[in-house]
């Protein structure tokens, strides 16, 4: 074969392979369904939080066995979701994740005040409306994040410093309250 | 020929892209991966700016990262130098921690699966471990028991161990971390 004709064709090759290799990397969240976000999203059963039990927690790959999760889904569709939790004696954080993705955001307890943790996550059109709602003067106690994303799912960590404080993170976990609330006209 | 030659072209194109990505997938490809000492970390693999090649491997391996306002994780697979940490060997992590609320050290298999050893003592926390007066603290890793802060290795094999520092100024100013600022990963001996 023509010398010229090859390296076209190895070209050719070439630039297949780098589409193909692109086109597989972005396409990859899409069909994967063992991720972390998307086995902790099927935890979740009903509205409400879903306590992710010990052992569950231990089967999980690379996560730390000294945390206590909880879970909540959110639509935003719905309204904006908020998620309310008391604070724990150790450390807690609500990080907002999207299954076949990743981490979205994440606030932590330092966020708290008055001794709880009141988080408020809607797309930057909720957001401005509850800005519009806001009582002016008033202080602002909850923390408002913008998502860019419709739905996901909330995961809610405690730490257990020491085994003896699993049921105290996991009491802490069961009195979270998260879900949609609608916006008034 | 001509024909055959460029279809033969276009499959193997076709086959060494897929290739490459189950390959990157599966290892990993991390551009912005940081080697200090015995550990390395991944700055952004907990927030939205983690790169495609980190984001693909973090859904394949099913790995939960600490987010960003959670804190850090600092992994390491090789001791102080640079050898595969193995259960034939026993280790000693002491020294310096940089600022952190708590910090836990986890041991799991290269995969990232906790060990099922009867102890269930596959982790120390800030709070658990033992301190000795005036001396920094010290974990010692191996698969017989040891004296002060045992952590149990597998039967055999490789495994990592995982470092990780909730609220810690660290991951603001990853990019300026020394490794002094670490506790080290020593080799104490092994068994042949």
């Amino acid at each position: 074969m023509h010398r010229m004709t090859l390296l076209l064709h190895l070209f050719i090759a070439l630039v297949i392979a780098g589409l193909v290799h692109l086109g597989g990397l972005f396409a990859l969240p899409r069909t994967t369904t063992d991720d972390v976000f998307s086995t902790l999203s099927r935890e979740v059963t009903g509205s409400g939080i879903a306590l992710v039990p010990e052992e569950r927690v231990r089967t999980l790959r690379f996560v730390d066995p000294n945390v206590a999760i909880g879970v909540c889904r959110f639509d935003l569709a719905m309204g904006p979701f908020r998620v309310r939790t008391g604070l724990s004696e150790t450390f807690l954080a609500v990080v907002f994740a999207r299954e076949q993705s990743g981490i979205i955001t994440s606030v932590s307890d330092r966020a708290a005040t008055s001794g709880a943790l009141d988080v408020v996550f809607a797309t930057p059109e909720q957001l401005r409306r509850i800005s519009e709602l806001d009582e002016s003067g008033e202080a602002i106690e909850e923390i408002r994040v913008p998502s860019p994303n419709r739905t996901g799912i909330a995961i809610i960590k405690v730490l257990v410093d020491r085994p003896s404080g699993r049921a105290n993170a996991e009491t802490v976990l069961r009195a979270v309250q998260c879900g949609s609330e609608a916006l008034p006209g | 020929m001509r024909f055959l030659s460029l279809i033969a072209a276009l499959l193997a194109g076709l086959v060494a892209g897929l290739g490459l990505t189950a390959l990157v997938a599966r290892d990993g490809i991390v551009f912005d991966r940081r080697q200090l000492g015995a550990w390395s970390f991944a700055p952004r693999i907990g927030s939205e700016l983690i790169d495609p090649y980190a984001r693909a491997r973090m859904l394949v391996s099913g790995e939960l990262p600490l987010a960003n306002g959670e804190g850090f994780s600092l992994v390491a697979s090789v001791d102080e130098n640079g050898e595969t940490l193995s259960a034939r060997c026993t280790y000693r992590v002491s020294g310096p921690l940089p600022a952190a609320r708590f910090w836990t050290l986890t041991i799991t298999t290269p995969n990232g699966q906790l060990l099922d050893t009867p102890l269930r003592r596959s982790s120390f926390t800030s709070a658990e471990v033992l301190r000795f007066a005036g001396e920094p603290f010290a974990i010692e890793i191996g698969a017989r028991p040891l004296p002060g802060n045992w952590l149990p290795t597998p039967a055999s094999g490789a495994f990592l161990l995982t470092l990780r520092l909730y609220e810690t100024p660290l991951s603001a100013t990853a990019t300026v971390l020394d490794p002094a600022m670490l506790p080290r990963v020593e080799r104490v001996g092994c068994t042949a």
